[in-house]
């Protein structure tokens, strides 16, 4: 039988007050029998004691509204004046009674209803969760970068409906891009990265939050059609474009390779199938959701197999709250392609790492175990909507990752531990475990964890015998001030010494010593430590800016210290 | 007259529009030139084409698909972006499921 959660709203009685005191300061404290009234068929939570409700003893509600939020509101904090709440359960069918019994009863104010209650969950239209900056933080880009992990080198396919690479600029993103090997269904009305704002602009600006520095291609698939209802806007394409687009990738991927060139690309395809209903029936020959015959699933494999990282978004047709367009359906919505074994299918969760409400849950239809991970989304970034919503932006959030590794570890044909499928394992392997522990359809994996990733790929270099390689430079306070994970194996570890009482001022620290270097052996050191951080600053967990201001400083030619470069400050040692 | 996709294995030299056309005795006009013919799996020879539903005929009567290796016709369903996230339209209880 159904059961009612309710709150009684009881009067003054001594021992509700001392019991209400007691609870307060004690939260052992549960509700003592003396405190309740006797109430046929309800049963108290004796868990919860009575609290003090102030009576309030003034509203100023000048407009005479009983709910003016301007007015003023005065308490009273006495316990004789206060009202007491207790909480408890009634069946259903006797809920009118225990109502009617309460008005009877002196001492008994009122019944309320005590509803369980949720956290709040993001649907289409919520509000946007956290900015930008926050998904910076999360992914520990600040970290990423200075390990080298910032794109470079990497191409990141936007396919989508193009960007507009001056709107990412004023907006701050200066990536490269690479107007000769973008491509569009329709260059002359659609030229690569001089669209219309649109989505293909919010997902370009999101890859650059993890990937800065990376080389996008434009690749223009999607395109505004005719509306069914006026004032309504239609972006959509058909796959055979997306055929043809990923033919164009294939050849880039295949491409003869100049010295120095990486074969790294990443693929974002923030788009799919809504429904069912826009495509053959499931079991024809031809249906493309569940067939991995299908020519695009067959060309996706193909793509994946030449080395790109190939990410698709899950979709927006989540339970709780699905896009408009999924009709109804919330099940086995992961189709085709965005389930493809060949890919990393993301799904969403908001920046507190809750899952959207919209968000597609697995299993997938050409793979079970899809959605693989969740990637932040529904946050305000790009400016082009009120929030950088759907799985459409955490999957470019992923795809920035994932360039920003290739930055570090580029594809290499010969390296199985370079493939699409290896960084795929590395990124699940490290994910945040999010709902159920392990794997579960709603979250994949968990969320992408950037900052464990950083510490995988880019781990703090400390330099085993680097005291006997460079003992000149080891003696550099100022350059161990400022690099402590350079020199922290050369710092001698002393014991601490007891102080005198009573203990005297500390006198300032003395002026760190500037890089004062001289005979030919320490010359020698010198420049063999310059050349060692400038060939891979990354290597020695330096930025190449620092690397290239280290080097300046240590000055192998003079053996004296060149001036600092206003960047940075004499005292600049971070770590003090 | 809308056309339909299929994909064609050939491994000899690479397929152009015009040696599909001529192998496979299907008009110019009948082929999607657009799409053109597109090698979708190269360790495979597997291509995909875009043809009308005539020719599409045509083959079938030659029992072209086994003797040839075409097979399809596949799905060309619409796809759209995935955000932002649309609201249900009044009347639609998509968001009571």
């Amino acid at each position: 039988m159904a059961q009612r959660n309710v709150i009684l709203e009881l009067s003054f009685s001594e021992a509700r007050a001392a019991n209400a005191l007691s609870a307060a300061a004690d939260a052992g404290v549960g509700a003592e029998a003396a405190a309740l009234p006797g109430l046929e068929t309800f049963v108290y939570d004796t868990s919860y004691p009575p609290v003090m409700l102030p009576k309030v003893i003034r509203i100023d509600t000048p407009s005479g509204e009983l709910f003016d939020t301007q007015s003023a509101v005065s308490v009273t904090l006495e316990p004789e004046e206060s009202t007491y709440l207790v909480r408890g359960t009634v069946e259903e069918e006797d809920l009118n009674n225990l109502t009617a019994a309460v008005k009877r009863r002196e001492g008994i104010i009122n019944v309320y209803a005590d509803p369980e209650i949720q956290p709040m969950i993001v649907c289409p239209g919520s509000a946007a969760v956290g900015t930008d900056a926050d998904v910076e933080r999360l992914l520990c880009t600040a970290a990423m970068r200075r390990s080298g992990m910032n794109g470079a080198g990497v191409l990141v396919a936007v396919v989508d409906t193009g960007f507009n690479i001056a709107y990412l600029n004023g907006k701050g993103k200066h990536p490269t891009f690479d107007a000769a090997r973008s491509w569009s269904y329709n260059p002359t009305a659609a030229p690569p990265g001089a669209v219309a704002v649109n989505h293909g602009t919010m997902c370009a600006y999101d890859v650059c939050i993890a990937a800065p520095d990376c080389t996008l291609l434009d690749v223009v698939l999607l395109r505004p059609m005719p509306a069914p209802r006026p004032g309504e806007s239609v972006i959509s394409g058909l796959l055979s474009d997306a055929i043809r687009a990923f033919r164009h990738l294939l050849d880039i991927m295949n491409a003869p390779r100049r010295p120095g060139d990486t074969r790294s690309m990443v693929v974002n395809n923030s788009w799919g199938v809504f429904s069912d209903s826009w495509d053959f029936p499931v079991g024809h020959s031809g249906n493309y959701s569940d067939n991995p015959a299908h020519p695009f699933n067959i060309i996706v494999a193909s793509l994946e197999r030449a080395g790109a990282d190939i990410l698709f978004a899950a979709g927006n047709c989540g339970a709780d709250c699905p896009d408009g367009r999924c009709g109804g359906v919330t099940a086995r919505t992961i189709r085709g392609a965005n389930s493809s074994a060949s890919v990393l299918s993301v799904a969403g969760v908001d920046t507190t790492s809750t899952r959207v409400g919209y968000s597609s849950i697995g299993p997938g239809r050409l793979t079970d175990r899809k959605p693989d991970i969740s990637s932040y989304t529904h946050f305000r970034g790009s400016g082009v909507y009120a929030a950088d919503g759907g799985t459409s932006a955490a999957c470019p959030v992923a795809a920035g990752v994932v360039a920003a590794i290739r930055s570090r570890r580029p594809f290499n044909p010969s390296d199985s531990s370079t493939s699409p499928a290896a960084i795929r394992s590395l990124i699940t392997s490290t994910a945040t475990d999010l709902g159920p522990t392990g794997y579960d359809y709603a979250h994949g994996y968990g969320v992408i964890n950037a900052c464990e990733l950083q510490r995988r790929i880019a781990p703090p270099i400390v330099i085993d015998n680097f005291c006997d390689r460079f003992p000149d430079i080891c003696r550099n306070v100022w350059l161990c001030r400022r690099f402590p994970h350079l020199c922290e194996r050369l710092i001698p570890v002393r014991p601490p010494i007891r102080p005198p009482f009573p203990i005297p001022p500390i006198p300032p620290l003395p002026e760190p010593p500037v890089p004062r270097l001289s005979g030919s052996a320490a010359m020698a050191d010198a420049a063999a430590f310059a050349d060692f951080i400038m060939t891979d600053p990354a290597s020695a967990g330096l930025t190449p800016e620092e690397a290239a201001y280290i080097a300046g400083m240590l000055d192998t030619q003079s053996g004296q210290p060149s001036t600092p470069t206003p960047h940075y400050k004499k005292h600049d040692c971070g770590c003090e | 007259m809308s056309k339909l996709l299929y994909t064609i294995m050939w491994d000899r030299e690479p397929l152009t529009v015009d040696a599909f056309s001529e192998e496979f005795d299907v008009a110019l006009h009948e082929i999607d030139r657009d799409f053109g013919v597109v090698e979708i799996d190269p360790q495979a020879h597997l291509y995909a084409v875009m043809i009308e539903e005539a020719a599409v005929n045509r083959l079938s009567g030659k029992q072209a698909t086994e003797d040839k290796g075409v097979s399809g016709p596949y799905d060309n369903p619409v796809i759209e972006p995935f955000g932002p996230p649309r609201l249900p339209k009044k009347g639609d209880d998509s968001s009571l499921v």
